[in-house]
């Protein structure tokens, strides 16, 4: 066998398809975990709204003291 | 359970082996879309069965270790980058799992015959039986089976499954010359198990 006809031979091999009751199964399974996996978010992209309502209420102390030792 | 085969709508034909995926069924399933998934499933089914049938050489693990592949891409969908390779991504994973498995395996029935310390079976798993056309698939089916295991996953990947020697060495963790070396040891191996039969 030479080493052309081999990697025919193997590529001629392929894939094998599951049963179809066991690939239904399978796919089935798999978009359920897709549906309930959640969406990917950066760790900013998580505190980024806790970190705004922060400054701005740090922010809007400051004003009000400001305001506050004015008068 | 009859229901359920009646029920189930018939499979759309699987694509030729290296039939390419389009790219923008990707950026879809990074977005966690289901369509876009199930065209990844028709594509890559057969093939990461195949591969996972002819590494484990046992038709029910073979299912069980497809079945954790396709919720592990599930799952780490939306996290993949826009340049991923999609069939080296699932042979990785599936070769990893079969892998971690084998840890376990000696405590299983049937666990010894998995680790390769008893003689690997002659009969060949009944699906790759079916798939394989003709007699010399048959006998390379068999040859590939008896290849020790390091040298059986470099010639899926590499000579049935397509991918190139750089991926393999990536996806295995060893240099391009070690997978260069495999491949040309079970090429060998291969032919001459088929001499020896003839």
């Amino acid at each position: 066998v030479t080493r052309e006809e081999l990697d025919r031979a193997l590529s001629r091999l392929g894939g094998v398809e599951p049963s179809p009751l066991v690939a239904h199964q399978q796919l089935a399974a798999a978009k359920q975990r897709l549906a309930q996996a959640r969406p990917h978010v950066t760790q900013l992209e998580r505190y980024e709204p806790w970190l705004l309502w922060s400054l701005s209420g740090m922010h809007l102390i400051w004003l009000l003291s400001r305001v506050f030792f004015a008068l | 359970l009859i229901l359920a085969v009646t029920r189930a709508k018939p499979l759309p034909p699987a694509p030729t082996p290296r039939a390419a995926l389009p790219a923008a069924a990707l950026a879809r399933l990074r977005k966690g879309d289901a369509a876009a998934f199930e065209q990844v499933y028709d594509a890559y089914r057969a093939r990461v069965y195949g591969f996972l049938l002819r590494l484990t050489r046992d038709a029910s693990l073979a299912q069980d270790l497809a079945q954790e592949t396709w919720l592990r891409l599930a799952a780490n969908a939306r996290t993949l980058t826009p340049d991923t390779e999609l069939h080296a991504w699932l042979f990785k994973v599936a070769r990893n799992l079969f892998v971690s498995q084998r840890r376990w395996a000696i405590f299983r029935e049937n666990g010894l015959r998995i680790l390769h310390l008893l003689p690997p079976s002659a009969a060949i798993p009944s699906p790759l039986e079916e798939a394989a056309a003709g007699e010399l698939g048959l006998r390379v089916e068999r040859a590939l089976l008896g290849l020790p295991l390091h040298y059986r996953e470099v010639v899926l990947l590499v000579a049935v499954e397509g991918l190139s020697s750089a991926e393999v060495a990536q996806l295995l963790g060893v240099s391009h010359a070690a997978v260069r070396q495999r491949l040309a040891r079970g090429r060998a191996a291969v032919v001459r198990s088929l001499e020896e039969e003839t």
